[in-house]
């Protein structure tokens, strides 16, 4: 029987934030090392899913895994450096909810 | 000779409101240095161009008074690193005047040092032309737009060593310019011989204050206890747990790589760094390497693009709603239109609808969902000059407010607004120009170290 299971039932962050005034990154802590690795496993995570889930270009998507915290962060150049003129979301900080269901089949 | 080294940070930002239980409770512990983190870029390029910090002078001037008060009762230094927002020279002479205040009050004179760190045009122009301003990521797009000879003014950060040079001098207080954040608490420790990996990570992690801890706080002190194989971090109350867990999530935010850093002269490397609980409200760290580098600081710089009027208004109409998008367009057309001769001055006119991809533009990626009831309208409006921005902005609210949309049945007018009046001058406007590294001999090129006298303050 296969089972899905959304990014945000398994992890107890999910957020963005800036990174500099040009970077944007996405961190998720997921709730287990179990958890952790179920997710790294998935194809949910390959660079090409995410840069689709987020409208960039795989080129543009750096995704690095961070096991100390049970954690994943997406490093992606922001659209308009923070506070430029046309930026929407000055510290990068609402950009997290495209992450929030992925889903996890199993 | 140190046989550990304890520093605090009292607040994760001046002026963001210094708890004064937690500080009072890591103080007890017996810390070398108070160092406290006044600055930032991440919320954009107006306070370095408008030369103002975004906290207030009242609540930078009482943590002032609660931190350097702790600093004294303790006799051990107290540094504010990347002063009043920015760390350029009317920020770093804004919070001298804000430490001026609290002496007075204080009936104390101690030896105040400043670190001035202000990089002048000429010296951007002439690193450009010997290659030796780089880019920090080529690969970044958005960077493309970054116009360094347009530079109007700038900043560079300084690592430890200034800091160090300043503590040499003997000053009790010490404000410096803008600062790579771990440098103002790693500096008195590696002045006190602990090795810099070791000061660098741990101020890394205590620079946001209790934000490291679980749950985290900005307003709450946190301690660094720094010996030369390792660190120990905790946070002041009761309340805060640092674990393994906590300060290891701190090491990803607002980071773009939480294994490698880059700073003036090093790199640091987490990758084998270990994070153990000694108890349940404190962690030890140990592992962390660094690798010299060639010196390169960090420079920060923009310029002024004109000056920005808004206004913010409701739309309840149902069918106002509907066709909202389309009665922008035209408005917008018919605004062009009237004011031709003077667009070529008018920078940008933005409308955000609130209620229909505001936040996320472009990358929105709820497209069926439900409309919206009601939208929230922002008119954005930047000019050349404050009377265009206002003049535009104000024919555009007034030509939408009475537009006849197709199908209209509200003749009244078509816009709520929450404001008398409903047009909000927001003044200048700026934009990065320069965010590179630039190679430099030593740091004394860019960084200046002096005493301060206080009766040269206005």
């Amino acid at each position: 029987m296969t089972t899905m299971r959304k990014l945000i039932e398994d992890a107890t962050v999910v957020r963005t934030k800036n990174a500099g005034p040009f970077t944007l990154t996405y961190d998720v802590l997921f709730v287990s090392r179990d958890r952790y690795l179920a997710w790294q496993a998935s194809d949910a995570f390959r660079t090409d899913e995410i840069a689709r889930t987020l409208h960039r270009r795989s080129e543009e998507v750096e995704i690095i895994w961070y096991p100390p915290a049970n954690a994943v962060k997406i490093v992606v150049p922001r659209l308009l450096p923070a506070g430029s003129w046309g930026d929407s979301d000055i510290f990068g900080c609402q950009q997290h909810a495209p992450l929030m269901d992925l889903e996890l089949t199993s | 000779m140190h046989e550990e080294f304890k520093v605090v940070s009292p607040v994760a930002m001046l002026g963001y409101g210094v708890r004064e239980d937690a500080l009072s409770a890591v103080m007890e512990l017996g810390p070398h240095a108070i160092g406290v983190d006044a600055g930032s870029t991440d919320a954009g390029p107006y306070k370095l161009g408008a030369g103002r910090a975004d906290v207030s002078a009242e609540m930078t001037e009482r943590d002032i008074a609660l931190s350097m008060r702790a600093a004294r009762e303790a006799g051990i230094p107290f540094i504010i690193g990347s002063a009043g927002g920015s760390g350029g020279e009317p920020h770093v002479r804004w919070t001298l005047e804000r430490v001026r205040n609290v002496l007075r009050e204080m009936a104390w004179q101690p030896n105040v040092g400043v670190i001035w760190a202000d990089v002048p045009l000429t010296m951007i122009g002439d690193a450009m032309r010997d290659g030796r301003l780089g880019q920090l990521d080529e690969a970044d797009p958005t960077r493309d737009r970054l116009l360094p000879q347009h530079t109007e003014v700038a900043v560079a950060q300084m690592g430890y060593e200034p800091i160090i040079s300043a503590l040499d001098e003997g000053f009790e207080v010490i404000v410096a310019g803008r600062s790579v954040d771990s440098a103002i608490f790693a500096a008195p420790a590696i002045r006190a011989g602990m090795p810099p990996e070791q000061a660098l990570h741990a101020g890394e992690i205590i620079e946001c204050a209790s934000l490291c801890a679980s749950p985290g706080s900005a307003r709450e002190a946190a301690v660094a206890t720094v010996r030369r194989d390792g660190f120990r971090i905790e946070s002041g109350l009761e309340t805060r747990a640092c674990t393994p867990a906590s300060v290891c999530a701190h090491s990803l935010y607002e980071r773009t790589n939480p294994f490698i850093t880059q700073g003036p002269g090093y790199e640091l490397d987490l990758t084998e760094s270990k994070f153990v609980a000694v108890d349940a409200r404190a962690v030890e760290v140990s592992g962390t390497r660094i690798r010299s580098r060639p010196l390169t600081v960090k420079v920060e710089g923009v310029r002024r693009i004109g000056f920005r009027t808004i206004v913010v208004a409701g739309v309840r109409d149902p069918i106002a709603v509907e066709t909202l998008g389309l009665s922008l367009e035209e408005v917008l057309q018919i605004t062009e239109h009237e004011f031709e001769s003077q667009w070529k001055d008018v920078v940008s006119v933005r409308f955000l609808q609130y209620g229909k991809d505001a936040v996320m533009g472009p990358r929105e990626f709820e497209l069926s969902g439900p409309n919206s009831h009601e939208l929230g309208l922002v008119i954005d409006v930047i000019a050349q000059t404050e009377e265009l921005s206002e003049t535009v902005c104000g024919f555009l609210r007034a030509t939408l407010q009475h537009f006849m949309y197709p199908g209209i049945k509200a003749t009244g007018a078509n816009l709520a607004f929450p404001f008398s009046p409903s047009d909000i001058r927001c003044g200048a406007v700026h934009e990065f120009t320069v965010y590179h590294q630039m190679a430099v001999d030593r740091w004394q090129d860019v960084f200046r170290v002096e005493e301060f006298n206080m009766r040269s303050l206005r």
